[in-house]
Parts: C-alpha cells; structure tokens; sequence
C-alpha cells in the first residue's frame, strides 16, 4: 500500500540504477512480437525475388494454391487495385525528389534481389514456407544497374523508368536556397581553393553497412468488424504507422491501432521506416478476416534492412599554413539502392549526412552538394549514425591529411578549429544549441597525453613496432527538433508524455515513442521517481501503443533524454503545482509550489517542516476524496505535456584510440579507447554508458567487419552471419568513458539526448590512428573497409614506391 | 526460415539401433545428427532436407576418448570443448587442441563434435585441417556389417566430400603415438576472432633421436578445397632441426603448390602471406614442442 | 565465375564429337542425368541430380547450341534452376584440337550462379564443377576405350547431310554441352 522508500537514497538523477527491464530481459521473459500469441493467427511467408532487375512475365500459383493447409496467396497483380500504393504524404518528406510508385508486392519487374514478390498465407508457418517454394514466377532478366556514378550518367538504364532518371535526389546545402546565390557561393569557395596555401583533395569512399539488430522484424495484424485493426509492428514509430496503414488501407484511423511489443530486440533505425510488409500483412489480416502473423527470417533482415552508409564523398579542404581551416567543398554521391522504402526513401540519410558534414569545426565558407542514385540494391534503411557515418569518416580522414600536409598534430589542430562559441550556426544552416566543445577536448586530450604517447611511440619503431593515435570527434542530434523534422519528414519533433498518478501513490507514464531496449522504463522512471520524490519502482512505463499513449513521432534521433524526458519532468512538475497548491491549502498556509520539497514520500513545507503530508495521502486525497478543495480547483491528477525546445538541440563527444599495427599482416590491435561526451545531465550513468560502449562497438564493427556485398548481377552475397560479418567481444577494446558536462541550458533537466549519431566518429578516429601507426610508409587510407588485408597491400604498395 | 517436412526423428541407444533405422530409408535420406553446429543450419535453410533424423547424442560409445597400445582413439561425438582440454592430445597433438580451442565460439565449441566436423568436411575448416596433418584414421562401419579405417590423405576428397559413404557411421578418428619424439600445433587467420579460417595451417612433426626432423606432415585451409596436404612443403623441412632457413624453404614450397584463391574473404596475395606468417610460427612451434 | 580447362582424350576427334553428339553414351555419362529430352529441333532439356558433398540439388535445365564448325567447336548457352536453391546461367564455348590422332577438348566457360547457390561461396561451386566436369570426361572416355568404337576410316564425310540428320547432331552435341556447362555451374 505504501510506497518503498530507500532510506536517505533521494537523489535519483545520476544513479547508477540497475534496468528495470534486465531481469526479464536475460531470463528469458522478455515479450516480444513473436511471443504474442492470437488464437487462430495463420502465418506468412514472403516470395522474394531472386534476381536484382527482371521483368515478371507471369506468376504460376497453381501448385502452391493446392497445397492443403495454404488459405490464401497475394500477387501483385491481385492487390495493386486493391491496395493504394506508395509514395503517401503520410510517409513522404517535404523535400523534393523521385518518389517512385509501388505496392508492397512488386508489380511487373522486380528491382532488387530480396524485393517481395508475393505473399503466402497458410494455416503454419512450415506450410507457408513448403509453398512458397511451389510458387513459380517467370522472370525476364533485365540489366542491372549497380555502379552509383555509372546510374547518374544520362544513358544508364533507368530503374524506375517513370521518374525518368536514377537521381532520386540532390541538393545543394551551402550559399542559400536559389540557385543564383549557391553558384556565387561556388565561385567565392573556388576563388578560396584557388589561393589557399594548403589544399587536400580526396576522394572518400564507405562501402554498404549499416546495424543489424538482435531482433528481426515482425507483423501481426488482427481485425475485426467492431475494432477494426490492431497490428503488433516491430516498430520505433507506432503513430506514424498507424496514420500510414489508416491512409493505405483506407480504414478510418479511430479504428487502426498499432502497438509496438513492449520488449525489441534492437531497433537502431532498422525499425524506423514505414515498411510494405506492414502494409500487406495488415491487408491481408482484413481481407481474410483472420490474424496473420509475418516473422522475418535473419536471411530476409540481411537481404531488405539494415544497409546504409555506401557513400563517395570527393572532399576538400582549403586551409593556412598555421592550420586554420579556410574553406570545404564536397561532392557526395549516394548508392540509395531502390529507394523504395517508406518515410525515408533511402535518401534522407545522406541528405541528413551532408548537413551534419562540417562537424564541430568553424568553416569560414563551405560548397557542399549531394547526388543520390537509385540503383537494383535493397533500399537504405537508417542505421545508427544516420547519413553521417561516411561523412564524418570523410571530414575526419581529411583533417588528419591537412594536419600531415602542414606539419602539425591534428589534434591540435582540431582543437584550433572547434566552435568555441554557442550557439553556433553551421555552414549547412545546422543549429548547435549549447555546450563547451573545447571543455571536451581538452579533457580528452589530458587524458590522452599526446607528447608522452610519441615519446612511446618513437621507442617502438626503434623495436619495430608501430603504435600510432588517432583522434575524432562528432557533433550529434539530440532529438530532432519539429523545425527540422517537418522538412525532412512531414513529422513533428515534439516530445509527449502523459504522467498519471493513482490512488496507491503509484504513478503511470505514457510514451508513444517505442524503446528498442535503450531503458527507456528505468531512466523514465528515474525522472519521475526524482521529481515525486518517490522510488522508480513505483513508477509503470507504457510506451509504443497507439491507443493509450499520446502522439510521438518515434524513438528515433535520441528524442528519448531530449524531448520525451523534459515532457515527462514538465507533465510531473505540472502535478506537482496542483499537488503543492490543494496541500497548502488543506495545511491552511500560504505557499508557493516552490516552498516544497517532494522528498523520501513526502511532501514537505521547506518553511515548517512538521507541516506535511506522505505523498500517497496527499495524492489519494486528490483523485478519491475532491472535497473540500480550493475555490475552482477539481479533483484527479493527470496531465499530458508536450515539450519542444526553442531551437534543435545537440550533444557533442570526442574519441581518441591507439593502435598497434602488425606489418607484415596488417593486423592492428585497438590497444586503448578514450572517450570524453558531453551528454547533458546524466539520469543514469549505466544506461549511458552503455549507450557509448554499443555506439563504439557497432561503429568499429562497420568500420572493420561488417559488409553487405553484391557481386555483379546484384545477386546479394552477405546474407548470414557467416559472410556479414560482426565484432565479438573479443574483438573489442575496453572503452574508457569520460564525461565534460555542459547540462543543456533547454531542457527542464538539463539533459541530453544520446546515442544516436554516437557511431559517426568511430571509422576516422581509428582510421587516423592506423595511419598515424604506419606514418613512417606515409600512407592515407581513405576507403573503408578497414581491413588487415588492404592495409597490408598499401604497405607493400609503400615499400615498392 | 522453417526446414523442410523431417518425417521422423529417433534418438537411438547404439550403433546397432541406428542401422536398424537407417534400414527403413533410402540410402541417403537419414541424417546422422552429431553436434549439429553444421548441418542444423543446412536444415533450417532447406539445403538439407533429411527425411529421418538420427541423434546420436545418446550413443555414449561414441563419446569416449582412450589410448589403446599406442594408438589415441577419439570417439566421434567428442565435443570441442572436451578436446580443448583433454591432456591425452598434450604430449603429440596439440595442433588438434589448438583447433578445436578456437572454432567459432563458446556454444558451438560445448556442442560440435570432431566426428560432425571431419564427416562434414567443410570448404574451410580447422578440425579437418589438423586431423590430416596429424594423419589421422577415420573408423568407419557400415550398415552392411563391414568396417574400414580410412587414412585421412584418402578421406578428406574436397569441400563437403568425403570417403564417407551414407551407408557409414563414423566410430572413432584414431592418432598413431608416434614412436619418437613429436609435437603439432595449427594456426589460422579470421577475420573476426576464432572465425573460420581465411587461411588455416597445421603443422606435424616428428624427430629422430638426434633432434633431426624425420617425418614432417602439413595441411592448410581457406584455399576453398577443404584440408589440403602441402606435401611440397615438407620434404625441406626433413632432416632439418627448424632452422628458419628450412622453414623458409618449406613455406617457398607450399607457396608454389598450393592454389591460393582471391574471393570475399582475401585476395590471393593476402593468403599468400598468411601461409608464410601464420605456416612460419606454426612449423616453429611444431619443432620447440617435439623437442620437449 | 569463369572455368577454363582442357582434357585428353585419346581418340581422334571425329570420334569424340561423335560421342558428344550420342545422346545415349551423354545420358550415362554426365553425373546425375536423370532425363534428357528434345523440346524441339534446338532446344533441349534435362534434369541432373547434382551432389555438392550432402547437399542434392535438383536442376531442370535447358540448352541451345550457336556459332558451330563441325568437328572442331560449337557455343552453347544453358540455363538451369534448381527451385529454391538458385539457378545458373552457362556460356562455353567447346574446342575439339586434333593432336596425332587423339583429341584435345577444351572448354572455356562463363558461369553465372544466383539465388542461394550465389550465396553458397564461389570456391564450392566452382569446385564442385571441376569435379563434375572431370567426372564427365572421365567416364566418356572410359565409355569410348571400353567400347569396340574403332576409329573410323579416314573418308570424305558426306556433302550434303540431310538437314535434320546434322541438325540432330548438333541439337545433342548442344544439349550435352549445355549440360556440361550447367554441370560445369553447378
């Protein structure tokens, strides 16, 4: 009845709190979209196209359809009257671009390998699939389209003929919105290039990776006449999905509810996007009048999702010889792959990554342009680092070879170049809001403890060994603000949360955003818990479903420190007022919200601390006995907040790692990780630092290992784990955390949103410690993967010259 | 992905039961499940599509390690983690342990068998690989009655290809204690650690009573052929003490014989200079263990 | 994925084109040929049973023959699809060299695999069609020396072949080719 108190233990922001979610979690009772269990659900299985380009000649359903136990079998063909097909404004940006038409099963060609063909619905899952292999489709091989630069050339094959061309998009980030303005823009940086004592010109090239989460995805989709549907998504974005299905399906939206699994395995933007198995599993729930369960395959999430990065950028930099950074130009082009994937089309992730190209530094003038291909690849999903992990590896790789071409320590000059002022507006109209860029650094940089480490480092090549250092730093989102996220993706950026306390002194919260295993439970629970002065084991999370929880455009952005925790501060800090407000008065004085101090379960009166209530009294008094209450105030204790910052917002950290290079293999050893974040105010240091141990490990996984690769008739090759290939443990340094807080000046606590761009600084930092390892060859490496096996060969390439 | 239809499944107590069973199929059409670190994923992904699944976990015959007068006899259910630390391999065969201490990871370790591994034979592969340098027997019987001890250089034919026919269980994998002083060890190269080999090298040797190398036997791995004998490589490192030199010679052999591909995984140069790396230390360190 | 080899075989070629083009010595001889049939005068198809170690794939393939000069060379383009596992595409172009009264076969192939077969890893399947291949040519030689086959005497081949007789011959030379090559993929 009474809540737990833990003696003297108030200060719930910044405990090192154990998840509340963990025990569940690594004992086997997590619940996610496979163990929902509907009664009578049939199961589906998807026929993917086998061939990269080809005409569908005809679909032979005959064997399939007479295999006992197969209830239904959707074409193309038999849906797309039935279905309306994509772009919907719902999931469309507001940027200009191709957005080609399709339905979620293929209609006349197939555009990539893995693109679904049909759909079989059959009483089990070993049925579904025994007929999925009876389906025959005749295909008419098309040539493939595959080089980015080759599908921008005006006589390449066009893969979405209608649109009449391969470049989806592109754009011009720098010099203003007309065009009159970026070409003088053009000519002042060119006239800067022109006379600049020091220029770097590079081309940069990051293969196709991206993240893979634990969890693959999953539909199940329930209708009826009186509910309508209830569909059970994989998802970070249950609101946007159900606005999505309601407009595709033309199922009035009071009667679409999406719910995304209270436990995912992961979602790291894989989970993001408004994807066509949602739409035809949902079609096919309603048309049978059945539940219709879709579990993806490790095989399928290897061949549709989780592909990104795959960018060229051709980077320049114009600089004086004391290293001041004079001007940057880039041309980057996208291999966006079909481009056929809803809310982000593929190619909002380099447009996002050509923005956040600048980084931390102070660009005098910067001409910064992007073109992006379609190619018959799957279409890019956003990964972790989203659009900016090439760019980053591009700005970084460069920076290191203008400091190599001067003859300074790059770290130095970083640090001569960071924006030492906030806020602070980008070349590319980014805003960075607050924080101490040179507090980090430095703190880095005394830990690092550059002199002694080339002291080290000259004593090794004596033995020889070749240890080197590299530093990199990254600028990330936190949370994306509506001022950026209506442009980019017809959504608002707001954060929402419902506070709702109980009789028990219990309280309810509601998110609509959807965790992926962040902690989102614990953290929440944490501010909440702070705020009441009560335990988060009090506190209950409810996140992800549509029909309780307030609108939230996803957990996507680091939203969750940034804007759905200030919702959920600014929902308690409103009860708090009416809390403290009805108290005063039932304690007949007079005083202010900010006279009291919610504390250990009570509500004190800072004045007369004998003058109090527990908080269970005071909040049960409100919500079950409304009498006898000030003139105009009523009973109940609920409120629904919505936070926006006034400007977007951003968290800044900065790496350093050395390296030991094996030369005669090309094998390097990561020996040390330092990392210094500036993350706001931490609500739970565990949560966070385990967001930076992930965002490491995931950024040198695809750095070093992972690879999606399509051999040349864009037959994908990657797809098990045997050939996609991810760090284990053993692969991995320890990673040594620091933090330099600035707490956000914006946010009612003053926190950050974390995690999501974390990866971007990982390829160059570590590319530039191998580098600077083997400076004696004088070697730039500026492709990625970075592998012992190219490394090796620019060794050997060096030592021939 | 869900397998195909498996019509039956029968987990039997002795050789004799598994016979039994595969006499009521096709040759064939049972699969003989060992650890199944291999063929479960063939089977999920439907590249397998055994009518009869036979387990063989119960088959405690299968699962005991012995000498017997002079020879090591590992039975074929024989796990990686219980080769990893079986003091029986220290004295000869550690190349053997070093192989199956480091394949694929902890789960696939507590459940792959060296019998699964040698009977699957896989395109690269560290068990195989360390059996044929250590020329090891292969104990075959078959459901005919008849029995037969296949030598490893006769045994391992190509990538998934065996001496093996679908009427035969593998009893035991059986190492001859060499009469004179030996020591092995195995090496490879992944690109994640303890992946399968991109390039794999076992070395075997034995030395006479002055210290001098008498026999010498080496496979490698990762060439996509399976385990391979580098037979070019040996003959230099004969009456040899390991000096580099030798060593040297007998990597410039294996180098000119073996075929070393370019695909995903490498270029052909890399392995090139893998097998001279990694084939290096391991000879070395075949040499210090045989003179202990 | 492109496989280029030559092998001996020692008969003149004459004969061995022969053999090539004998639809009965091919179905014995080419590893796992179930069936073998003419859809029509240049198209033909088969299905092979085809072991890479445990794995048994089934391929329908079909074939067709272009760009011939009898005794010495012809082109055939084959493609199979083994159902679910994938599917490969075959060109190979097939040399007849005449050497002291023996032959020289030589096949120059370029393979295309896709679906799961693409995925299996280039070193097996290119493995496993060299194997195939030698298994061919293994047993057509074979079935050449152990047959009373003589050489034939050296006389002037007839002028004008009827039509359907050569084309006969070549559609068979082009579907045992074809099947080689669809081997040769597998």
């Amino acid at each position: 009845m009474t809540s737990t108190i833990r003696p003297g233990s108030v200060e719930w922001m910044g405990e090192r709190l154990a998840r509340k979610e963990d025990l569940r979690l690594v004992t086997g009772k997590g619940k996610y979209l496979a163990d929902i269990i509907i009664p009578g659900a049939l199961h589906a299985v998807f026929v993917r196209s086998e061939y990269a380009h080809a005409k569908i000649l005809g679909i032979d359903l005959a064997e399939a359809e007479s295999l006992p136990g197969v209830i239904a079998i959707y074409t193309g063909e038999s849906i797309k009257d039935l279905i309306n097909p994509m772009p919907q404004a719902i999931v469309k940006p507001n940027l200009s671009a191709k957005y080609p038409t399709f339905w979620p099963l293929a209609v006349g060609k197939v555009t990539f390998h893995g693109e679904p063909v049909a759909l079989v619905i059959a009483r089990d899952k070993y049925v579904a699939e025994d007929a999925s292999e009876l389906v025959l489709v005749d295909y008419e091989e098309l040539p493939v389209v595959l080089d980015p630069e080759k599908a921008l050339s005006p006589d390449s094959l066009v893969v979405h003929e209608k649109d009449g061309t391969n470049e989806i998009f592109s754009m011009t980030f720098t010099g203003g919105e007309t065009e009159e303005e970026q070409k003088l823009n053009e000519k002042e940086v060119n006239s800067i290039f022109d006379t600049a004592p020091v220029v770097v010109k590079e081309r940069f090239r990051t293969h196709r990776t991206g993240l893979t989460p634990m969890e693959p995805r999953g539909v199940l989709c329930d209708w009826n006449e009186s509910d309508g549907l209830t569909a059970y998504i994989t998802t970070q974005r249950p609101h946007i999905d159900r606005l999505a299905l309601s407009d595709i399906l033309e199922i009035s939206a009071e009667r679409v509810r999406v719910i995304a699994p209270r436990d995912q395995g992961g979602g790291f933007g894989v989970k993001a996007p408004f994807y066509r198995e949602n739409i035809i599993i949902a079609y096919a729930a309603k048309a049978l009048s059945k539940p219709v369960r879709w579990i993806e395959s490790r095989y399928e999430s290897l061949m549709n999702v989780g592909q990104e990065r795959d960018q060229i950028n051709e980077l320049q930099i114009a600089a004086d010889r004391e290293g001041n950074l004079l001007g940057l130009r880039n041309r980057g082009i996208a291999d966006n792959g079909v481009g056929t994937t809803g809310v982000y089309w593929g190619f909002v992730m380099p447009f996002l990554g050509a923005i956040e190209l600048p980084n931390a530094y102070k660009w005098p003038k910067a001409d910064i342009s992007l073109k992006v291909a379609t190619t018959n690849k799957a279409c890019l999903t956003p990964s972790r680092a989203f659009g900016h992990f090439p760019t980053r590896f591009a700005v970084e790789r460069c920076i290191d070879m203008v400091a190599h071409k001067i003859g300074i320590e790059p770290s130095d000059l970083r640090r001569k170049n960071l924006v030492d002022t906030l806020p602070y507006t980008s070349v590319t109209n980014e805003y960075y809001d607050s924080g101490d860029f040179l507090k980090v650094w430095d703190t880095l940089t005394a830990k690092a403890d550059l002199a002694n480490f080339r002291k080290t480092q000259s004593e090794a090549l004596k033995e020889n060994r070749y240890i080197g250092i590299g530093f990199g730093c990254g600028v990330e989102l936190s949370g994306v603000a509506s001022e950026l996220l209506v442009p980019m993706e017809n959504q608002p950026g707001y954060g929402a949360a419902t506070v709702r306390l109980d009789p028990r002194g219990k309280v309810q919260v509601f998110g609509g955003d959807a965790p992926g295993g962040q902690g989102h439970e614990t953290t929440t629970a944490q501010v909440v818990a702070s705020e009441f002065g009560i335990d988060p084991a009090d506190v209950v999370v409810t996140t992800g479903d549509t029909g309780t929880t307030p609108f939230g455009s996803g957990s996507i952005g680091a939203r969750a420190g940034s804007y759905f925790v200030s919702a959920v501060a600014d929902a308690c800090r409103e009860l708090k007022e009416k809390i403290t407000r009805i108290l005063a008065y039932d304690l007949e004085i007079e005083a202010r919200n900010e006279h009291f101090e919610f504390i250990d379960g009570e509500v004190i009166y800072i004045g007369d601390r004998s003058k109090k209530s527990s908080f269970l009294s005071i909040v049960e008094r409100i919500i079950m006995f409304p009498i006898n209450l000030p003139k105009g105030e009523v009973g109940g204790l609920d409120a629904t907040a919505f936070f926006e910052a006034p400007k977007p917002m951003i968290c800044f950290n900065a790496d350093c790692c050395i390296v030991e290079v094996n030369i005669e293999t090309g094998d390097f050893e990561i020996l040390k990780w330092i990392t210094t974040e500036d993350v706001g105010n931490v609500i739970n240091p565990l949560v966070v630092d385990g967001q930076m141990h992930g965002a490491i490990v995931q950024g040198i996984s695809n750095t070093v290992f992972e690879e999606f690769v399509y051999d040349d008739q864009g037959q994908q090759l990657s797809a098990d784990f045997e050939n996609y290939k991810l760090a284990t443990a053993a692969d991995v340094p320890n990673i040594d955390i620091h933090y330099a807080t600035t707490p956000c000046p914006h946010t009612p606590l003053g926190t950050r949103g974390i995690g999501e761009g974390r990866p971007s600084s990982i390829p160059g930092t570590l590319t530039n410690a191998v580098c600077d390892a083997l400076a004696p060859f004088q070697i730039e490496i500026n492709e990625l993967p970075l592998r012992p096996n190219s490394i090796w060969e620019k060794i050997q390439q060096a030592k021939q010259a | 992905m869900y397998p195909a239809e498996i019509k039956e499944y029968h987990r039997p107590d002795s050789i004799n039961q598994v016979f039994e069973i595969m006499a009521h199929h096709d040759e064939g059409e049972s699969l003989l499940l060992a650890g199944g670190q291999s063929s479960m994923q063939a089977i999920k992904s439907r590249m397998l599509r055994p009518q009869c699944i036979i387990d063989l976990q119960n088959l405690q015959e299968l699962k005991t390690v012995k000498v017997e007068s002079g020879t090591l006899k590992i039975g074929a259910m024989v796990r990686y983690c219980e080769l990893a630390k079986n003091s029986a391999l220290d004295k000869n065969f550690t190349g053997l342990k070093d192989a199956a201490t480091h394949v694929g990871d902890r789960q696939v370790r507590n459940r792959g068998t060296i019998g699964g591994s040698v009977c699957w034979n896989y395109a690269a592969a560290c068990t195989p690989t360390a059996v044929l340098a250590l020329d090891g027997r292969m104990h075959l019987v078959s459901s005919k009655g008849d029995s037969r001890v296949v030598k490893a250089d006769d045994f391992f034919l190509g990538p998934l290809d065996t001496a093996k026919s679908e009427s035969d269980i593998l009893i035991c994998v059986s190492f001859e204690q060499p009469e004179t002083k030996a020591g092995s060890a195995y090496k490879k190269w992944g690109l994640v650690k303890d992946a399968l080999p991109v390039v794999g090298i076992c070395a075997f040797i034995k030395l006479d009573t002055s210290g001098l190398c008498c026999e010498a036997r080496i496979a490698v791995t990762g060439m996509g052929l399976g385990a391979q004998r580098a037979t070019a490589g040996e003959a230099a490192l004969l009456s040899s003490d390991g000096d580099p030199k030798s060593i040297e010679a007998a990597i410039d052999g294996i180098c000119a014989t073996i075929d070393a591909p370019t695909d995903l995984s490498a270029t052909s140069d890399y392995r090139y200079q893998l097998i001279r790396n990694l084939g290096f230390e391991v000879i070395q360190i075949a040499f210090k263990r045989a003179s202990i | 994925m492109q496989i280029k080899d030559s092998i001996g075989i020692e008969m003149p070629r004459e004969i061995v084109f022969s053999a090539l083009t004998d639809v009965e010595i091919l179905e014995k001889c080419i590893p796992g040929c179930e069936s073998l049939e003419a859809l029509d005068e240049m198209k033909y198809s088969a299905t092979i049973l085809s072991k890479i170690g445990p794995l048994k794939l089934r391929f329908k393939g079909q074939a067709q023959l272009s760009d011939v000069t009898e005794p010495e060379s012809y082109t055939i383009e084959g493609q199979g699809s083994g159902g679910p596992a994938g599917r490969a595409k075959v060109t190979a172009r097939v040399t007849l060299e005449d050497v002291n009264n023996s032959t020289i076969l030589t096949y120059d192939v370029n393979a295309e695999v896709g679906g799961k077969l693409a995925q299996l890893g280039g070193s097996l399947i290119k493995n496993t069609a060299l194997k195939l291949a030698t298994q061919f040519f293994e047993a057509l030689n074979e079935s050449l020396v152990n047959s009373n086959r003589k050489p034939p005497p050296l006389a002037v081949p007839d002028p004008s072949p009827t039509l359907s007789a050569s084309r006969k011959i070549l559609i068979a030379g082009t579907l045992i080719a074809g099947a080689i090559a669809l081997i040769a993929a597998i």
